[in-house]
C-alpha cells in the first residue's frame, strides 16, 4: 500500500492527510506539535467562496478575477480558476464536516466584505475562523486515525529529505531526546507554513520557522517569488511580537485614520474613494507607511488609528470578539470606546517552494501546499484566500502525490537514510560552540526584516546581502536535544540570501514588492522569480507564469 | 522592574534574576533567559537553556500552558506586572514530563479518540452556532485538567476537555451516533465530575463549562426518554 508522509499538521497538512487516506493510502503526519498549536488556528477573518447568497450576483469567475488582480497578474490563472471554482463546494463541505460558520437569517453560511473584493464572499466564524477550521479538520483526521489510515506523530522536527537517485524517498527528523529518526515514504508533502523563522516582528507562529522550506531549497527544490512578502496593514505592537487585527475589523466597517489639523483624517477614504479602507493589503500598508513617513503618524509615532468605536457594540464585542479581547488584553484599550493604534507588519509569504498547479515541487517525490508553497496569490494575497489556498492546495497535493508516487525497497531506503543521518551528524560535528543558534537567528531575523521592508531599494538590498555574508554558520550551535537547529541555521542563511537576491533582481514595483528605485510596474517582469540553490550557491531566473513540472 | 523567575526543572527550583517591563509576558521572559549567551542562575551557577513550548504567543494555541504562581494559565497572557516581581513557573503536573516546562499532552488526543470525537457522516447539524463556536475554541491546553480535583491522568474520567469536545460533537450529531457520544459523556465525564467547576475559572478560552455540562445532561436525559431524538 502507498505511504504518504505529510510534514506539518495545519490546514494544508491535515487536508492532505485526510485526502490521501480517502484515496486509500497509509499516511503519516509529522509535526513539532498538535494541530491545535499550528499557525492555522491564528487565522482570523474567514475563507473565500463565491457562495452568492447575498443577491450580489457573485461568481467563481469574479472570485478568480479579484484574486488575480490583487496578485497583480503574477498568479497562475489556471490554478486560481480551479481553486475558486472548487471553493463553494469546499466551504459547504467543511460546514457539513462540522466546521462552525456564522449563519445569516436564512440559515445560510454568512458572508462578509473583505479587502480587494467588491462582493460579500468571505465565510466567517466571528473573527476566529482558523480555530474553527482546525477543530473541524482535527476531528476528521482523528476519525482517519481510528480507521487505521493515518498515524500522527508529534514532537518530531524535520531535518532533511532522504534522497535516492534524484528522488525523495522519505525524511529524517529529530526527536525530543536529540536522536534522529528516518521515515520512509513513497511521496512527501510539505505543509510546513511560511518563512517566519527568518523575519522578526511578524504575526505568525514560532513553529512556522521556515526550516523545512530552507532544507528542501538547499537540497534542490526551487523557490519562487520569495520577494513577495505581505505586510498586513493592521497589527498591534506588543513587547513580544506584532499581533494581527483581522481585516474583518475593516470588513465590518472599521476606519483607518490619523490626525491632521486637529481632526481625524481618513486618508484611505480620501485617496481611494472607491475601495476606501478595504483596498488590497499591499496598498493599505503602503498608504499607512506614507502617512507615517510624511510625519502624520498618530501621536507622532509610526502608527495610525483603527476606529471601531463608532460601530454598533454588538459588532465590536461579538462579531469582532477576538479583536476587542486582544486589544483589551495586550494594550488595555476598550475597542468599543477608543481607537486601536495599528502598524503594518509582515504577515504572509506569497512566495515559497516553487510548485505547479498540481502542487509538484521541482524536487521529485516532494509536493508542497499551504504557505510554504508559492501558489495562488501572486504578488499580493487577498484576505480569506490563505485558508482557502491551504485547504484546496492540500487536497490537490495529496491527489497528485497519490497518483504519481513510486515505492522503493526498504533496503534502498535504509541505506540512503543511514547515509543522510551520518551526513547530518558529520556536519554537526563541524559546528563550533561559539554562538547560540537562538541568538544567531535573532540577528538574522532583524537583518531580514530591515532589508525586506515595505519599500526596498538596491543599496539597501545590497547592504543586506553584505551583512548576511558576515554570518559564520559553523560558529552556531544548539542544545543537544535540538542540535539540528544549527544545521537549519545554515540553510536559513542560504534561503535568506535567495530572498534578498529575488528582491534585487525584480527591478520593478508590483504588489507587495515596492522598489523606490524602480517605482513602476514593468511587463518584462510579469514572470515568476525562481531561486535555485546548487552547492550552496544561489542563482535567480525568471520563468513564464504557470509552468508545469513533469 | 527587577525581579526573579523560579523555574521548576525536574524536582528542583532554578531561580534567575530578571529585569522586565510590567507588560512583558512570561513567554518573553523565558525567551530572554534562553537568549543569554551564558545562562546563570541567580546564585551564579551555570544553567542549560530552558525547554518550553510556544507557538502563537497571543493566547490562541494553548502551547505555553504552565503553572504560574500556583495556577495553570497561558504564559503568553501572564504579564510581569501582574505575576511579578517574583514569578514561579512549573510544568502542568497531570501529564508526563518531557523536560523543564514541556509536557506530553498526547493523553488528551487519546481521550478524544476514545470518545469518538468526530462525525459519523458528512452532515453536521447546525443548531446553537454561538455555543458550538465557543466549544470549538478549546485549545486543548490542559489547564482545566490541572485544577480538576477528580482528574488524575489515569482511569476513565477525561475531565472538562473531554466533556466539552463531547458537547460539540453531540450537538452536531443525531440519532444513535448522538446517543453514543452522550453515553461517553456519562462514562468519561459526568460520572467522575464532582462539579467543582474550577475548570471554568481557569479556562483561557472562557468556555462556560457549567453550561456545557448541564446541556449535556439535559440531552442525555432526553435521549433516554425519547429514543428518536
Amino acid at each position: 500500500m502507498k505511504h504518504i508522509l505529510v510534514v506539518g499538521n495545519g490546514l494544508a497538512g491535515m487536508t492532505a492527510a485526510i485526502r490521501a487516506a480517502e484515496l486509500g493510502c497509509n499516511v503519516t503526519v509529522v509535526s513539532k506539535s498538535e494541530p491545535a498549536r499550528s499557525q492555522s488556528v491564528m487565522a482570523g477573518g474567514g475563507i473565500n467562496a463565491a457562495l452568492n447568497t447575498k443577491g450580489e450576483n457573485d461568481s467563481v469567475l469574479s472570485h478568480a478575477e479579484d484574486t488575480i488582480k490583487a496578485g497583480v497578474y503574477l498568479a497562475d490563472e489556471k490554478a486560481v480558476e480551479e481553486m475558486t471554482s472548487s471553493a463553494p463546494s469546499l466551504v459547504e463541505g467543511l460546514a457539513k464536516r462540522g466546521v462552525v460558520f456564522d449563519r445569516d437569517g436564512d440559515g445560510n453560511i454568512d458572508l462578509r466584505n473583505f479587502g480587494g473584493q467588491k462582493k460579500k464572499r468571505t465565510a466567517y466564524a466571528k473573527s476566529g475562523i482558523g480555530k474553527q477550521l482546525v477543530s473541524g479538520l482535527s476531528s476528521e483526521l482523528r476519525r482517519k486515525e481510528a480507521e487505521g489510515r493515518v498515524v500522527s506523530r508529534i514532537s518530531l522536527r524535520f531535518v532533511s529529505p532522504v534522497m535516492h537517485e534524484g528522488r525523495c524517498i522519505g525524511a529524517v527528523f529529530q526527536k525530543d531526546d536529540g536522536s534522529f529518526e528516518a521515515i520512509k515514504a513513497d511521496a512527501v508533502i510539505a505543509a510546513s507554513g511560511g518563512m517566519g523563522g527568518i523575519f522578526d516582528r511578524h504575526t505568525g507562529s514560532a513553529l512556522s520557522d521556515g526550516s523545512v522550506t530552507a532544507s528542501l531549497f538547499v537540497k534542490g527544490a526551487e523557490a519562487a517569488n520569495l520577494e513577495m512578502i505581505q505586510y498586513h496593514p493592521t497589527t498591534i505592537e506588543t513587547p513580544a511580537k506584532n499581533i494581527l487585527v483581522t481585516e474583518a475589523a475593516r470588513g465590518e466597517g472599521g476606519r483607518l485614520f490619523t490626525m491632521r489639523d486637529g481632526k481625524r483624517w481618513y486618508f484611505m477614504e480620501e485617496w481611494y474613494p472607491e475601495g476606501k479602507n478595504l483596498m488590497p493589503r499591499d496598498i493599505v500598508s503602503r498608504s499607512i507607511h506614507k502617512v507615517c513617513m510624511d510625519g502624520f503618524g498618530l501621536d507622532g509615532k509610526y502608527q495610525v488609528g483603527l476606529e471601531l468605536e463608532t460601530l454598533p457594540k454588538d459588532t465590536v464585542y461579538k462579531k469582532l470578539m477576538e479583536v476587542s479581547e486582544l486589544s483589551k488584553k495586550y494594550l488595555g484599550i476598550d475597542a468599543g470606546k477608543e481607537p486601536i493604534p495599528v502598524v503594518p507588519a509582515i504577515h504572509y509569504f506569497m512566495g515559497g517552494l516553487y510548485v505547479d498547479r498540481f502542487h509538484r515541487t521541482t524536487l521529485k517525490g516532494v509536493y508542497a501546499a499551504g504557505e510554504c508553497a508559492c501558489q495562488y496569490h501572486g504578488a499580493n494575497r487577498l484576505g480569506g484566500n490563505s485558508t482557502l489556498g491551504a485547504i484546496y492546495g492540500g487536497r490537490v497535493a495529496a491527489e497528485t502525490a497519490v497518483k504519481e508516487c513510486e515505492s522503493v525497497s526498504l533496503d534502498v531506503f535504509e541505506r540512503a537514510a543511514e547515509i543522510e543521518v551520518s551526513n547530518i551528524i558529520d556536519k554537526l560535528s563541524l559546528h563550533r560552540e561559539i554562538n547560540r543558534e537562538v541568538n544567531a537567528v535573532k540577528k538574522l531575523k532583524r537583518l531580514m526584516t530591515d532589508t525586506m521592508s515595505i519599500i526596498r531599494f538596491e543599496e539597501g538590498l545590497k547592504a543586506g546581502l553584505e551583512e548576511l555574508a558576515g554570518f559564520s554558520p559553523r560558529d552556531v550551535y544548539a542544545p543537544k536535544n535540538s542540535s539540528a537547529d544549527a544545521l537549519h541555521f545554515e540553510n536559513k542563511l542560504i534561503l535568506a540570501r535567495a530572498v534578498i537576491l529575488s528582491a534585487l533582481e525584480r527591478r520593478e514595483s508590483r504588489g507587495s514588492h515596492a522598489r523606490s528605485d524602480y517605482p513602476d510596474m514593468s511587463d518584462e517582469f510579469r514572470k515568476t522569480t525562481v531561486a535555485c540553490c546548487k552547492n550552496g550557491e544561489v542563482s535567480i531566473r525568471f520563468d513564464s507564469i504557470g509552468r508545469e513540472f513533469a | 522592574m527587577k525581579g526573579t523567575i523560579s523555574v521548576k526543572r525536574n524536582s528542583r527550583w532554578a531561580k534567575f534574576s530578571i529585569d522586565a517591563e510590567a507588560n512583558t509576558p512570561v513567554t518573553m521572559i523565558l525567551d530572554e533567559l534562553n537568549s543569554r549567551e551564558t545562562l546563570l542562575e541567580a546564585d551564579g551557577s551555570p544553567a542549560e537553556p530552558i525547554v518550553w513550548e510556544c507557538s502563537c504567543d497571543q493566547g490562541v494555541c494553548g502551547s505555553c500552558a504552565m503553572v504560574i504562581n500556583g495556577s495553570p494559565r497561558l504564559a503568553c497572557s501572564a504579564f510581569f506586572g501582574e505575576v511579578g516581581p517574583d514569578v514561579k513557573v512549573e510544568p502542568l503536573s497531570k501529564f508526563p514530563l518531557v523536560a523543564d516546562l514541556k509536557v506530553d499532552r498526547s493523553s488528551i488526543s487519546k481521550s478524544l479518540s476514545e470518545m469518538k470525537i468526530w462525525l459519523e457522516d458528512d452532515d453536521a447539524l447546525v443548531s446553537d452556532v454561538d455555543m458550538q463556536y465557543t466549544s470549538a475554541s478549546c485549545m486543548l491546553c490542559g489547564c482545566c485538567l490541572e485544577v480538576c480535583p477528580n482528574y488524575s491522568g489515569e482511569g476513565k474520567f477525561f475531565g472538562a476537555v473531554g466533556m466539552n469536545a463531547c458537547f460539540r460533537t453531540a450537538e452536531q450529531l443525531s440519532g444513535s451516533a448522538k446517543r453514543e457520544r452522550l453515553s461517553y459523556f456519562a462514562k468519561h465525564g459526568d460520572a467522575g465530575c464532582s462539579k467543582s467547576l474550577a475548570c471554568q475559572v481557569v479556562c483561557p478560552a472562557k468556555i462556560p463549562l457549567s453550561v456545557v455540562i448541564s446541556r449535556l445532561n439535559r440531552e442525555r436525559f432526553l435521549s433516554v426518554f425519547y429514543r428518536n431524538k
